[in-house]
């Protein structure tokens, strides 16, 4: 798998290398920020004064890498050429149908009384964009 | 959509990243068109013409060119 990845990379023009630095960057600092805040974060009983403003903050942390990673991502997706653009778009296409088929299952679960499945929502999502992505790099790494 | 790009690619002795950046794509781009698993925009289609100087005709075709003359 890394093997592909890293032929795949070797692949791509300069600026496709250039504009997906920032992304990986990005990538890894939200990662690290949300671990750390699924870790330290307080279980709170649901008001709001409870909460302390480092807890508030740690929170709030991860949008900000979020939001650059969406940025650069976008930047990469418009400047790529037509192929890496098709492969991208179809993986989050995949990512989004996925979600949204098993969110809107999730919620009717919901009205059964059943809600520990609600949050895999974004993980599937998640899941869905890297294995197709993955299978594509596979499929065109020649 | 047939094309002839790896025979034209290696009559210049063009390897297919070096066509890759000729035409500013990437190299697996250059080798999904050939093995026929991409067909290129029209916009790529003509910088690829332009490279090899050669109308874009000349180098993809549809195949039904090919279907007509073998009905023939």
């Amino acid at each position: 798998m890394r093997k592909t990845s890293e032929q795949w990379d070797a692949g791509l023009n300069a600026r496709d290398q250039r504009n997906i630095r920032p992304i990986k960057f990005y990538a890894l600092f939200w990662s690290i920020s949300f671990l750390a805040a699924v870790l330290f974060l307080p279980l709170g009983d649901g008001t709001r004064e409870t909460q302390p403003i480092w807890a508030w903050l740690l929170a709030a942390i991860p949008v900000i890498p979020g939001t650059l990673l969406a940025h650069h991502y976008l930047r990469f997706i418009r400047e790529t050429d037509e192929l890496m653009r098709k492969l991208h778009l179809e993986a989050l296409a995949a990512g989004f149908g996925v979600a949204f088929v098993f969110g809107m299952g999730f919620i009717l679960l919901g009205q059964l009384e059943i809600t520990k499945f609600t949050g895999l929502t974004w993980h599937l999502m998640l899941l869905t964009y890297i294995w197709k992505l993955r299978s594509a790099q596979r499929e065109y790494s020649e | 959509m047939n094309n002839r790009l790896r025979v034209l690619r290696a009559e210049r002795r063009l390897s297919q990243a070096e066509l890759a950046e000729l035409v500013d794509v990437s190299r697996q781009t250059v080798n999904a068109i050939e093995v026929g698993k991409h067909d290129p925009s029209l916009p790529l289609a003509f910088r690829i013409a332009r490279v090899f100087g050669q109308p874009i005709e000349a180098i993809f075709s549809d195949g039904l060119d090919e279907a007509q003359k073998a009905a023939e």
